[in-house]
């Protein structure tokens, strides 16, 4: 799988780690199983700090995505995820401030209901 | 034998002169060039002028270096002209570098595209395994060094007591050793050692940290993993070669094979003209980093990234230090191949205790 790391970006590299894996494993690109670089593979790869690789697997592992073998390393969960009760939480909560936001800027719930849509096709697409 | 040496210093001339042409497309000397700017005039004229240097100044240093070869049998002599021969080319590089770096400030060249690295999550478990051609070949050139400490057992008793242990670059000898069970395995030594110099560096091929190009990383990344496998088998050739060559001049010193002293040299002459023509061969056809190699399949689309502007990384455009990159191992920004991360402590001294083996090895012998 292909990541791309934005080092101008806004957003925190360790957050772009996370996304993309869980983006990988969303689109099948990254399959059940499959074992990810060392942390210091992917540091070195990357050119950044192990300590931020570091951050991106423990939140991963935390959240259930990935395991760290000791033999292999990191690997995607082969037990598959779940929806925690703290997951749906955490995706209500989310979602009500993206939602807060579109509604005052009038965005009506049937075009966000469509984008939705339109990302989760994608997604369902990317995984044949 | 005039001919050779006149020959082996054009090649280095002309390896000068197609370091543009290998480079990647968005390096220029080796500075960091957005793609918008490609085709700017004063680059052009850069360009233009680096080609002039090189040949104003390359033919001129090419010749006299070839008469002092051929005029002196003073090594120290050679040596001071190879280095005045370095100096200049690179000097040259150099300076094409800073007018390179002054124009992208004074233009202010910005990137309008995101400044992105791109890497393959697979391409550590992969590099190590397939990308690089079997190591089992490594025993071809170890079966021929085997042959040599054989031979040498065997005809020990006709080696003639008094061996050749160097000859100068007219095939005359200049110096001698006695010969003793020791001795005669003095060639099969040095060509163990410069065999396992070939298999780090090609061990190395497979270390060196991945670098795709953002701009289309899927089609950089096949392009990637050609040239590495490209080199390795090159790596494996040169290695062969060079133990043939050096079996050659052993069976010569322990009198197996007989040559008249003018046409000693011709053999391994030869060999080292083939070595570098066919290190320019790949260059031109794979360029650095594969960035030259046609793929045959329906090319994947362009991003909208590119990569990111590190060229304060590059000291002269030729010496890469950055200590908060943990890889050692890094693609040139001059030429084809690797080089070090010189700020990385623990590689600069691999680096000296190389070059500190290829002393000793001198003076073994």
């Amino acid at each position: 799988m292909l990541l791309t790391i934005d080092f101008e970006s806004d957003t925190p590299i360790y957050i772009q780690l996370k996304r993309q894996i869980v983006k990988g494993i969303a689109k099948g690109e990254l399959v059940k199983g499959e074992s990810l670089p060392s942390v210091r593979q992917l540091a070195e790869d990357i050119g950044i700090n192990m300590h931020t690789v570091n951050k991106a697997y423990t939140m991963l592992k935390n959240e259930g995505f990935i395991i760290m073998d000791r033999r292999i390393g990191a690997v995607v969960n082969p037990s598959g995820f779940s929806a925690t009760k703290e997951y749906q939480e955490t995706l209500t909560n989310d979602l009500d401030f993206i939602i807060a936001e579109a509604t005052t800027r009038n965005i009506s719930k049937d075009s966000f209901i469509n984008i939705c849509n339109k990302i989760y096709c994608d997604y369902e697409i990317k995984k044949k | 034998m005039n001919i050779f040496i006149a020959i082996i210093y054009s090649l280095i001339l002309v390896i000068q002169l197609i370091v543009p042409y290998v480079s990647k497309e968005d390096i220029f000397f080796g500075v960091r060039i957005p793609e918008e700017a490609f085709n700017n005039a004063d680059l052009s004229k850069i360009k233009n002028k680096y080609y002039i240097l090189v040949l104003s100044l390359g033919i001129p240093i090419t010749a006299g270096l070839t008469y002092i070869t051929l005029t002196f049998s003073n090594p120290i002599l050679m040596t001071i002209g190879v280095l005045a021969l370095i100096f200049i080319y690179y000097g040259i590089y150099i300076y094409c570098n800073k007018r390179t770096l002054e124009l992208k400030k004074s233009m202010k060249w910005q990137y309008n595209n995101k400044q992105t690295v791109t890497i393959d999550t697979t391409f550590s478990k992969v590099k190590n395994t397939k990308s690089l051609a079997s190591p089992w070949w490594f025993l071809i050139p170890l079966a021929i060094i085997a042959v040599n400490v054989l031979v040498a057992y065997i005809y020990y008793p006709h080696i003639p007591q008094t061996m050749v242990k160097h000859y100068n670059q007219y095939g005359i000898a200049d110096a001698w050793k006695q010969k003793s069970s020791k001795t005669i395995y003095d060639m099969p030594i040095v060509m163990t050692i410069l065999t396992l110099i070939m298999y780090v560096a090609y061990k190395i091929i497979g270390w060196s940290k991945q670098q795709i190009n953002s701009k289309n990383p899927t089609e950089s990344l096949e392009k990637n993993k050609r040239f590495r496998y490209l080199c390795s088998i090159y790596f494996l050739i040169i290695s062969t070669l060079l133990n043939i060559m050096f079996t050659f001049i052993n069976f010569t010193t322990i009198g197996l094979i007989k040559v008249t002293s003018s046409n000693i040299m011709v053999f391994p002459f030869v060999i080292c003209i083939l070595i570098i023509v066919s290190s320019i061969v790949i260059s031109i056809y794979a360029g650095q980093g594969g960035s030259k190699i046609r793929l045959n399949k329906n090319s994947t689309k362009d991003s909208e990234n590119t990569d990111r502007n590190d060229d304060s990384y590059w000291k002269f455009g030729i010496f890469y230090v950055n200590r908060d990159d943990l890889s050692l191992f890094i693609e040139k920004r001059f030429g084809v191949g690797w080089t070090i991360n010189f700020g990385r402590p623990i590689i600069v001294v691999f680096f000296c205790a190389l070059v500190g083996i290829i002393l000793i090895l001198h003076y073994i012998n």
